[in-house]
């Protein structure tokens, strides 16, 4: 029983944002796009534009996602910080 | 998973290289082709984490690796302050390639640290 | 159409990952599931991102549950005796300590590297069974004992051989059961 409504939950959840998606007809404008894309290997002098926008245009994204990793492994630490070596 | 499988233990002895060139050619091919820094540390980090699998020894220098990894963010931000908003990267657009491959090779460097940190500090601790 | 195969894929993996009663089987459908969502991303023009997922969700993530499973699992035991305090059996309980059998018991979980959590109670079988939170049921009537597992868990077959062999004057008889609650009783020691 708790699994049928589970599963109708879900199906009536998936139905939902299939509609929305197909109903869906809002457009960023795209000035930003044409922009990296024309202008990305002058600007940075990478081939992958990946490469261009998180080391070059998105530089503050990366330097504060390698904090994040710095914090969470700082938070893991503490978290076990009676097990393994330090006995 | 047997605890010493011997099959496992030598294919992976022989895979090692391979796994580390691949690891080490996505990060120095970043900026040219698809991949760079993060994707080339996991794959470089898959490498010590499958050692554990393989034979669970306690023998890393954790401590070392934390501190090693606190520098490494020291230099991640140091760089970009330094040689971007400086913008000293219009005015000598020949360095901007070797900016390229120094950035990747630190978060490449820095996420493989810190993914084996989680891991071997996961599965060696005895309380929870 | 091969996005729609693709995609066909990865609901039938998801749901096996659900379904199975087997942690690490689960893990590995995780695994492949991620695999395929990677050659998705592939199809859509995203090398980046199918280089992360097929890293990490494959392989990185695969390993930690390997290594969590490997590192931490707990063995519910339930002990229910129902006319407690009247029979003494000196296998299974002695005075307020466990007795010979319990410890061996705990002593192979050990071993396979599952932590045994051994409750006592003096409630019936049926409200315990109830509960459903034990991987074992060890029920004490008179001299006899019946031992309830899973019939997905396969530490069970390795006790039952155990307690065969070790204890062979002891009445001893093992129950199946599944999720549905239907028994297949299965010898008789």
């Amino acid at each position: 029983m708790k699994k049928l409504v589970l599963g109708l939950f879900v199906a009536a959840l998936l139905g939902f944002v299939l509609f929305v998606h197909d109903t869906h007809t809002e457009a960023l404008e795209n000035d930003l796009l044409v922009y990296y894309r024309e202008n990305f290997y002058a600007d940075t002098g990478a081939e992958n534009a990946v490469a261009a926008i998180y080391l070059n245009y998105r530089m503050y994204d990366t330097i504060f996602e390698a904090l994040i990793l710095l914090v969470s492994i700082i938070g893991m630490i503490h978290f076990f910080r009676a097990g393994g070596q330090n006995e | 998973m047997s605890e010493d499988s011997p099959i496992i233990a030598s294919i992976t002895g022989v895979l090692y290289p391979f796994i580390i060139m691949f690891g080490i050619y996505i990060i120095v091919n970043g900026h040219n082709t698809p991949g760079g820094g993060f994707q080339g540390g996991a794959i470089l980090a898959t490498v010590f984490i499958g050692r554990y699998i393989v034979t669970p020894v306690d023998d890393m220098n954790l401590h070392a690796m934390h501190s090693l990894e606190k520098l490494l963010l020291a230099v991640l931000i140091l760089v970009p302050v330094v040689f971007l908003f400086a913008e000293l990267n219009r005015a000598h657009a020949w360095l901007n390639e070797p900016y390229l491959i120094f950035m990747n090779l630190l978060i490449g460097v820095k996420v493989s640290l810190g993914l084996t940190i989680v891991v071997f500090r996961f599965a060696f601790s005895k309380d929870r | 159409m091969f996005e729609l195969i693709l995609f066909g894929i990865m609901i039938v993996l998801a749901f096996l990952a659900i379904e199975t009663n087997i942690l690490r089987k689960a893990v590995v459908f995780l695994g492949i599931f991620s695999l395929v969502t990677s050659f998705v991303y592939l199809y859509n023009n995203a090398p980046d991102v199918a280089i992360a997922e097929a890293v990490i969700g494959s392989a990185l993530v695969t390993l930690l549950y390997l290594t969590a499973l490997r590192r931490y699992k707990v063995y519910n035991i339930c002990f229910t005796n129902e006319e407690f305090g009247t029979v003494v059996d000196r296998n299974i309980i002695e005075g307020t300590r466990r007795g010979q059998l319990l410890r061996d018991i705990e002593n192979i979980c050990l071993n396979r590297e599952l932590e045994p959590q051994i409750v006592y109670t003096p409630d019936p079988l049926e409200s315990v069974k109830a509960r459903g939170i034990y991987d074992l049921i060890i029920r004490q009537e008179k001299d006899s004992i019946t031992v309830y597992g899973h019939r997905d868990n396969y530490f069970v077959d390795e006790l039952e051989m155990f307690l065969i062999l070790r204890y062979k004057d002891l009445e001893c008889s093992f129950v199946r059961f599944g999720d549905d609650g239907d028994d297949d009783e299965e010898q008789i020691a």
